[in-house]
């Protein structure tokens, strides 16, 4: 009689080849089942042929030998160059398809829930007349960059869980082999291929797409997969609401261009002093944003107006990123100096504006130091949108180029 | 030919998937059966070492040569049958051609060449 408590030597014998296998749990599974099958069709013919029940059960499982050495081979049968080779085909469409199915999904929650949230908004506003104006645009590029995030997540795990299951590979193999070669490729399109309209919001969720991607490929299976509808709603709400934030935070409310009067709370007195009216040089100027907005020029006629004065230059100031009025609070020197040229009586200077990481609004102003030494503002500030365009990588080098 | 010798172990362990794929042919079937038909078809003189018919059958099917199907059965345990794919019959009659000449050149030497 079969003591209920203490293991059979078949159940012994198959434990140790589960113990052996390292293959995926399923497999590991399906493996063990067969064995027990035929150890319990080969018990039964050799009880047949006249052994007892332990000779025969016995007997068995000498026939499939050792069982650490049947399970090595096993493994070895199961992980052939073949299945490699169809695994790595097989995880490049999964993390496509999974990765852009997230990406889609998360870009309409973000809609949707982007939309909801200004109609709330603006029904508060509604009711309270005397109120900020809601939130503005979304920042698209800021937004879509996450969406990246999400996507690159979900992708990255679904590949190696399609690829352990194809390869007959452990996850966690798997998974440190796919960050391993897809990371680069991953980190060389997020950051110096793909190339767009940046913010520096997008540059984060650019520099996280390859983290993502890393963090979805070494997950596994500890993230429990979202098949479940209401699993899976709850992760799509969780996104969206992340997303929906950073669409905000970058939300432009207006936009503002030209001349307008410099008042004390608008940060110019850090650009220098206002001259007291009517005493600004006589001369005739032209401001120019050429149309694609990369370089502002100015000129101002004659250059002999300017007598009295020196250290001329022409300077970019950040302005409120959010198209507030004024220089940003944070900006304590232009990101950018020229010094004009005296050409044929006309004085000329032109700025790069364009291509400046962390500048969306800017001002530029002509100032000159007096007798004394003091440095005034000379003309009209004119002011002025601009985007970068370009990879993170460019928004990187460039930000450490206009650094102090 | 006594199949627990060195040499036979030898010469069977090599034609293992040879066996295997004749066996099945163009039925299916599952582990225990493949072992018990070589056994029966060579008249009881050798049968594939069952440590190595699973490795063997595992390696056929991730090549391609094999699919494999569960089938519940009426008595006992599920089992797990498997049935030659067209790679496999490929396979299958390349091997065949392949121990045709292998033995007729084997015997060239050892029986014709005495």
């Amino acid at each position: 009689m079969t003591d209920p408590i203490r293991p059979t030597d078949s159940q012994l014998y198959l434990a140790r080849v589960a113990a052996q296998l390292r293959l995926p749990p399923g497999v590991e599974r399906e493996i063990v089942e067969e064995l027990a099958a035929h150890v319990a069709d080969a018990k039964e013919a050799l009880a047949g042929e006249g052994l007892t029940a332990g000779q025969a059960e016995r007997e068995a499982l000498a026939r499939l030998g050792n069982p650490e050495a049947l399970a090595d081979d096993i493994r070895r049968a199961q992980q052939t160059t073949r299945r490699l080779a169809t695994a790595g085909a097989r995880a490049t469409v999964s993390f496509a398809r999974t990765g852009f199915w997230w990406l889609l999904v998360s870009y309409l929650l973000l809609f949707v829930t982007t939309i909801a949230v200004w109609i709330l908004m603006s029904a508060v506003h509604s009711m309270l007349p005397d109120a900020d104006p809601p939130l503005g645009t979304v920042n698209t590029f800021g937004a879509m960059a996450f969406v990246w995030v999400v996507g690159a997540f979900f992708g990255a795990r679904e590949a190696v869980l399609v690829a352990a299951a194809v390869a007959r590979r452990p996850v966690a193999q798997v998974g440190r082999w796919v960050a391993g070669l897809g990371a680069p490729v991953v980190a060389l399109w997020a950051l110096a291929i793909f190339e767009a309209e940046l913010d520096w919001l997008a540059v984060v969720g650019l520099l996280l797409v390859p983290v993502a991607f890393v963090a979805g490929c070494l997950a596994g299976p500890r993230v429990r997969r979202p098949d479940h509808p209401r699993r899976r709603a709850a992760a799509a709400v969780v996104a969206a609401m992340i997303l929906a934030t950073a669409g905000a935070v970058g939300a432009p409310s207006a936009r503002v261009s030209g001349e307008p009067p410099i008042s004390g709370d608008m940060g110019f007195e850090r650009v220098g002093g206002q001259l007291p009216m009517g005493s600004e040089p006589m001369y005739d100027s032209a401001e120019t944003g050429l149309p694609d907005g990369t370089i502002a020029m100015f000129r101002w006629s004659p250059a002999a107006s300017f007598a009295g004065w020196h250290d001329l230059r022409l300077e970019a100031w950040r302005g409120e990123p959010t198209g507030a009025q004024g220089i940003a609070p944070d900006a304590v020197a232009p990101f950018a100096t020229a010094v004009p040229e005296d050409a044929d009586g006309t004085l000329t200077a032109s700025l790069r504006v364009q291509g400046r990481p962390g500048v969306s609004h800017y001002w530029v102003v002509l100032t000159g130091l007096d007798g004394s030494g003091q440095r005034f503002i000379l003309d009209h500030p004119y002011s002025g949108w601009t985007t970068f365009h370009g990879s993170a990588a460019d928004w990187l080098k460039g930000l450490v180029a206009s650094a102090p | 030919m006594r199949s627990g010798s060195p040499f036979a172990s030898q010469l069977l362990k090599g034609t293992t998937p040879l066996l295997v794929l004749s066996v099945i042919g163009d039925g299916e079937l599952y582990g225990y059966e493949i072992s018990q038909r070589v056994r029966e078809q060579s008249g009881g003189a050798f049968a594939p070492s069952e440590g190595s018919l699973y490795p063997a059958l595992h390696r056929l099917e991730a090549d391609g040569a094999l699919a494999a199907t569960w089938r519940d059965s009426d008595r006992g345990p599920r089992r797990r049958y498997y049935r030659l794919t067209d790679r496999g019959r490929g396979l299958l009659a390349e091997s065949r051609a392949q121990w045709g000449a292998f033995v007729t050149t084997v015997n060239r030497v050892t029986v014709d060449g005495r």
